[in-house]
């Protein structure tokens, strides 16, 4: 079933005609979900309906886009009541935990089919900056981090045909940041679906 | 820019601020401010001393300047807080009597601490958009949300395990500290009773090297 949807979606890449797309601007806007890995997922478990991103896309060539874009992404989750401890020391209460994480970077992506077909599967890779504030709210106390990582993020997905100037867009993206000498590193995975569009 | 583009925007884009707000729903039930912390010296030996002392009455600490006699925290909170740190105790096998005789004295204290909490929205100096939402021009100041002022007051205890045998020139030995701490004057009595009662037992539950 996988395989026949797979060349159902060939088909009909390859089935249509070519327009040239370079020069071409597509601004995306996505409402973005996403999951926490690796230590992201043990501070915060619970999926993150919170979120959004924009990205700039100018087509270098046929199947080549070179951009940026910013993703904004909270994950949050209450703990339920617990002891902490640290050496002699031991903290009991109720934790609220959330992670802002934000990514800015220069993207690059590659089109597997050009613009005239009705699906346009693509890869991308983002390097950059990412910002994350973290806050561990325990009984009237705020604990806050906030600090810059570098970071990447590649990407998978397809713009779907609905007009001229309009496709949906749907991506998956693996983000990355590295940790830093004060704050732990962060891993997303993040599912996003929203608009491109050509602004003029 | 096409006009239909531009609804989209702003359409999108205000969905995909109201998705990416900070969490605010992390205002539950009054316990849930509640914290308790402890922390003991590990070199004392705990199993070796198991006498214990306490004072008939909680001081209240404040900012007020002290003068003559020490401000206490009413006879009938003082006396249920003293009553569950004696019940956990002797829960741990440890045997009350005087101050002079005993192993540990054990000291609680309390403090009590107003803050005040002030809050206007962007919206109180008239910053709206127009023409998106029906009947809505440029706002003005004074129409909703109103600016929120409250206040809260927060309360301490804290329960230190001196070890007088140890004393050095000035210097009392803390060898076992609990730190209780929440909201103030929020709920019924019992709902109060219950919540330091419950912190309490938490403070030595969390502590069992004190059996």
């Amino acid at each position: 079933m996988k395989k026949l949807y797979i060349l159902f979606l060939l088909f009909i890449s390859v089935t249509t005609q070519s327009i040239a797309q370079v020069g071409e601007n597509y601004l995306t806007l996505h409402y973005s979900t996403a999951l926490g890995l690796g230590n992201t997922h043990d501070g915060i478990s619970k999926m993150s309906f919170r979120g959004a991103s924009f990205e700039y896309k100018k087509f270098t060539s046929d199947q080549v886009a070179l951009g940026f874009d910013f993703n904004w992404n909270v994950l949050y989750e209450k703990k339920s009541y617990d002891t902490y401890t640290i050496g002699t020391a031991s903290l009991s209460g109720t934790q609220y935990r959330s992670l802002n994480v934000l990514p800015f970077m220069a993207t690059v992506d590659y089109f597997f089919a050009d613009n005239d077909h009705v699906i346009q599967p693509f890869v991308g890779l983002g390097v950059g900056a990412v910002y994350s504030i973290e806050n561990v709210d325990m009984g009237l106390y705020r604990y806050n981090t906030k600090d810059w990582h570098t970071g990447f993020k590649p990407q998978i997905g397809l713009w779907y045909y609905l007009n001229e100037t309009t496709k949906l867009s749907v991506s998956s993206e693996f983000l990355y940041a590295f940790k830093t000498s004060s704050t732990a590193k962060r891993e997303l995975l993040t599912f996003n679906i929203g608009f491109a569009f050509t602004p003029y | 820019m096409k006009k239909n583009h531009l609804k989209i925007i702003f359409w999108f884009s205000t969905f995909l601020l109201l998705c990416g707000c900070y969490p605010q729903d992390n205002n539950g039930y009054v316990n849930e401010y509640d914290l308790v912390a402890t922390n003991y010296d590990k070199d004392f030996n705990f199993s070796a001393n198991k006498t214990y002392a306490l004072p008939d009455s909680i001081v209240l600490i404040g900012d007020q300047t002290l003068t003559g006699q020490p401000i206490f925290v009413d006879q009938a909170t003082a006396t249920l807080i003293l009553n569950q740190i004696r019940t956990n105790l002797n829960g741990y096998g440890w045997t009350e009597t005087d101050s002079l005789n005993a192993d540990i004295i054990l000291l609680p204290s309390a403090s009590k601490t107003t803050n005040i909490y002030y809050y206007y929205d962007w919206s109180y100096w008239g910053w709206y958009y127009p023409g998106y939402y029906p009947g809505y021009g440029w706002g003005y100041p004074g129409y909703a949300p109103y600016p929120v002022a409250t206040s809260y007051q927060t309360g301490t205890l804290l329960m230190q395990m001196t070890y007088p045998a140890g004393i050095e020139a000035s210097s009392v030995p803390v060898v076992w500290s609990g730190v209780i701490n929440g909201l103030l004057n929020v709920g019924s009595t019992t709902s109060v009773n219950s919540r330091i009662t419950t912190t309490i037992n938490q403070a030595f539950t969390q502590s069992p090297y004190l059996k």
